[in-house]
């Protein structure tokens, strides 16, 4: 038995695979690489493979994370290339480590995640929505509307809005970069800030780029936490 | 930002968006510029559907191995994909390069069943290819067909320029490369359809004209080119080409497996079922063939489950080895192995035990009618006795569910055999609370479909039952199957209805189909996606009486379908029928004598049983 933890790509050709596509995918990967994963005992035996925090269905990333333990030893390079050769396009691992002890879950550890966020705006009205998006950072309370199965609620997400900066790629096209609180401590969602601008925007693409552990300042990346 | 781009950044609006992104692994996208006949395997439903069968992933292969060719895929958008499709301007596209389908020389479809036929309108549309053949001109693709629909392919006949019958595999890429010969030539499409008419299994609907009686029925089919339709046939099926780069989902499809065809055909002789009739002989792949090729396709798909797919694998002449070696080979690295039928016998039970560890599922048995009579009038030769025993083995090797399928309205039906299915399932039921006397989770579920005649088979000139009369069957089973334990499921009536109109229907079915496309018929086979009003509109329309397609022939009306060629003579299937109405078995020429049912010889091809010519 030996227990990895691995970063990987999730592109743009890959990005509406559910989190369930995304495990099957792999375990599929990982059975072609010939890399025999551990399973559960019982009667319904499933693959020992846990992600990091989930990414909503049409946002690619350029950094993810996944455990995984397996039945046999195997150098994390040669891992990562075998799997790499077996990944379809759009899903890459960028790095593996294997763990020397069983390492906190990636869901307990990571509690921040980077947003790179593309709009496609109305040329008049960037000067506006600029201005709006710098005010959020300056701002006590944000309030939006989420829906879930139970109905709408409003929620205050400015406790999870760390950082937010913006750039003017051309004129028409704005990119946003926040940095927001994701894990039990709350969710900071793309789509959240997208629903703050009080003007309307064509979300031409969100890019998850970067998630870590950060306490009183200090950051921990995950594959430094096992 | 790129066309497609647009269209990907609307994906989040739609449900299930990986059924349009393609991108899967073993997917083949070759050089577009490159290639001399650029295909489009269409499937005219939804992509975990499409993507289940495993006819189009054969052809995808072949055509991709042929170095001046590429195949590409597309399956019909649900209606969601379809609004976002037409407020982009986008047309309808293939899965790999993203071209729409106008860009392609072909666009086959495949058609596996009658009521997908206003989805392929649907999906010309949206492609922007003109929909009736008449009007589409030399730079439109060359629209094609294929699929056990087409051994009737009358209805289709106004909006597909050229139907492939029998098994593509063997004639697809002979027929491509006449294409792309012609195409070079600069050779216009209607010569081009007289030259490729001279291939077997190719039937071009345009060259056969049709005249008909007062009384509506066939009075003369004429042959404009002098040829015939003969049906296409794998002569040697052991090296017949089988899926090797097995395509990979992303998302969960309706057969979400590795599919592994271990033989096909089927002589048991069902007189209702047309696979037994189109697909005979039984050729059988040797088993360490089968074996090579499922570790190697476990190896390069990383499936988690492989299916040994047949219309009657039980039957193979060596599944209980191939069924362990598969098992020992494949259980211990999680990979599941299942079959997809069982025989009704204690034999099915124990092949069930060797790759069903979980018996937490059910088990099905299709005895297909409630008495003996009725059993031999179908010459399904299953004895009452068989179904206990079978079911006795299943539940004693801790099964608790069986699903029995039946069928409603079988010629010379009465209320005998309706009873009979009571019976039969109440004796079910008894047997299994003896072996269980305690448990609740005993179920037996009935299934009952109503009998729909094809072309091709012995019960072609049998009357479909009406509706009426299938709702009060449904209902006599209703008031007297049902318990705690007995379950019973039945199709929509008036989805049979409509299969039989077009399973046995000529071409002035085109305009109805038409019509009721226009009105908003599409996806017929999804129950909450059929709009009966849109159908019965376009027959009146029309001035067609779908009541004429269900009736009674004789032996001496000439058929829509007589002038294509099965290899099945017309004889065998006449003397079958005059042998169920006496309710006399004819044996299966799998290991018994030939019954001379005509396609061994009028196809030149015969019966192969693995390790017959071994080497
Ligand atoms: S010709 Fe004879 S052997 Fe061949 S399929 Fe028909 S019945 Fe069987």
């Amino acid at each position: 038995m030996a227990e990895y933890r691995l970063s990987f790509t999730k592109g743009s050709s890959v990005q509406f695979l559910s989190h369930l596509d995304l495990a099957k995918t792999i375990e599929r990967a990982l059975r072609r690489a010939d890399i025999p994963l551990a399973y559960s005992e019982g009667f319904h035996p499933h693959p020992k493979m846990s992600f990091g925090p989930a990414l909503a269905v049409g946002i690619s990333s350029l950094e993810e994370y996944l455990d995984l333990e397996t039945v046999i030893d195997i150098p994390a390079e040669d891992l990562q290339k075998r799997l790499n050769r077996s990944l379809p396009d759009g899903l890459q691992i960028l790095a593996v480590k294997r763990c020397l002890k069983h390492p906190k879950p990636l869901n307990a550890v990571i509690n921040r995640a980077v947003y790179n966020l593309i709009f496609e705006v109305d040329p008049s009205q960037q000067p506006a929505i600029v201005d709006a998006l710098h005010h959020m950072m300056d701002s006590d309370r944000l309030e939006v509307t989420r829906t879930n199965k139970n109905g709408q609620k409003v929620v205050n997400i400015r406790p999870w809005l760390h950082n937010l900066k913006t750039e003017t790629l051309e004129e028409g096209e704005l990119q946003v970069v926040i940095t927001g609180e994701i894990g039990s401590n709350g969710n900071l969602r793309p789509d959240d800030i997208v629903q703050l601008i009080p003007f309307p925007v064509k979300v031409r693409r969100i890019v998850r780029t970067e998630m870590w552990h950060e306490e009183n300042g200090i950051i921990v990346k995950p594959l430094d936490l096992c | 930002m790129s066309e497609w781009e647009r269209i990907a950044s609307r994906l989040v609006e739609v449900n299930k968006p990986t059924r349009y992104t393609g991108g899967e692994y073993n997917s083949v996208t070759k050089d577009w510029d490159t290639v001399d006949l650029k295909v489009a395997l269409a499937f005219p439903d939804v992509y975990e559907i499409g993507l289940s069968h495993l006819g189009l992933r054969i052809l995808y292969e072949m055509i991709n191995d042929h170095p001046q060719m590429l195949a590409e895929r597309v399956y019909a958008p649900w209606k969601d994909f379809q609004e976002v499709l037409r407020s982009e301007g986008y047309p309808l596209y293939a899965l790999e390069s993203k071209h729409g389908l106008k860009a392609f020389d072909v666009v086959g479809f495949s058609l596996q069943y009658e009521l997908s036929y206003t989805t392929v309108l649907t999906m010309l549309d949206l492609a922007g290819i003109p929909i009736r053949s008449a009007e589409r001109s030399e730079t439109d693709p060359l629209i094609i067909a294929g699929g056990p629909c087409v051994y009737n392919p009358e209805p289709m006949a106004d909006f597909i320029d050229l139907f492939l019958i029998g098994e593509a595999e063997e004639v697809l890429i002979g027929l491509f490369e006449k294409i792309m010969a012609y195409r070079k030539q600069g050779l216009a499409k209607a010569r081009m359809l007289e030259e490729l008419a001279k291939l077997p299994g190719v039937y071009v609907p345009s060259h056969f004209t049709i005249e008909y009686k007062e009384d509506g029925t066939i009075a003369g089919v004429h042959s404009v080119t002098g040829q015939k339709a003969v049906r296409a046939v794998v002569r040697d099926f052991n090296n017949a080409p089988s899926p090797k780069r097995w395509i990979v989902p992303f998302m969960e499809i309706v057969h979400d497996r590795v599919a592994y065809e271990i033989q096909r055909g089927c002589t048991k002789g069902c007189r209702f079922c047309q696979a037994g009739m189109i697909y005979r002989p039984v050729r059988e792949r040797d088993p360490q063939r089968i074996m090579d090729s499922l570790k190697q396709l476990v190896r390069d798909t990383g499936y988690e489950e492989l299916s040994l797919t047949s219309l009657s694998s039980a039957d193979y002449s060596h599944i209980q080895r191939l069924l362990e070696e598969a098992c020992g080979c494949f259980t211990p690295a999680q990979v599941n192995v299942s079959l997809p039928s069982l025989r009704i016998d204690s034999f099915s039970v124990d092949l069930a035990k060797t790759f069903q560890s979980n018996r937490k599922g059910s088990l099905t048995f299709a005895p297909e009618a409630g008495t003996e009579r009725m059993r031999r009038v179908i010459n399904k030769g299953v004895t009452e006795e068989d179904l206990m025993a079978a079911s006795e083995a299943a539940f004693r090797s801790g099964w608790q569910k069986l699903k029995l399928y039946f069928m409603l309205g079988l010629p010379t039906e009465t209320e005998e055999d309706l009873e009979g299915i009571v019976r039969l399932a109440r004796k079910v039921e008894q047997l299994g609370r003896q072996v269980y006397p305690k448990t609740n989770a005993l179920r037996i579920t009935v299934s009952v479909s109503t009998f729909v005649p094809k072309a091709h088979t012995p019960f072609q000139w049998h009357r479909q039952i009406s509706v009426v009369e299938t709702r009060e069957k449904q209902k006599y089973l209703q008031d007297n199957l049902r318990s705690k334990v007995v379950q019973l499921n039945w199709h929509d009536p008036i989805l049979s209805r409509m299969e039989g109109i077009f399973a046995r229907g000529d071409r002035r079915l085109g305009p109805v189909i038409y019509k009721a496309w226009q009105k908003g018929a599409s996806f017929d086979s999804w129950t909450d996606e059929f709009k009966y009003e849109c159908w019965t509109a376009a027959f009146d329309e029309v001035g067609i009486d779908p009541d004429f397609y269900l009736r009674e022939r004789s032996y001496d009306e000439i058929l829509p379908w007589d002038h294509l060629d099965s290899g099945v003579s017309r004889e065998f299937l006449k003397a079958e029928n005059e042998r169920a109405k006496r309710g006399i078995l004819t044996a299966d020429c799998r290991n018994q004598p030939c019954t001379q049912c005509g396609v061994c010889f009028n196809l030149g091809v015969g019966t192969r049983l693995a390790g017959d010519d071994h080497g």
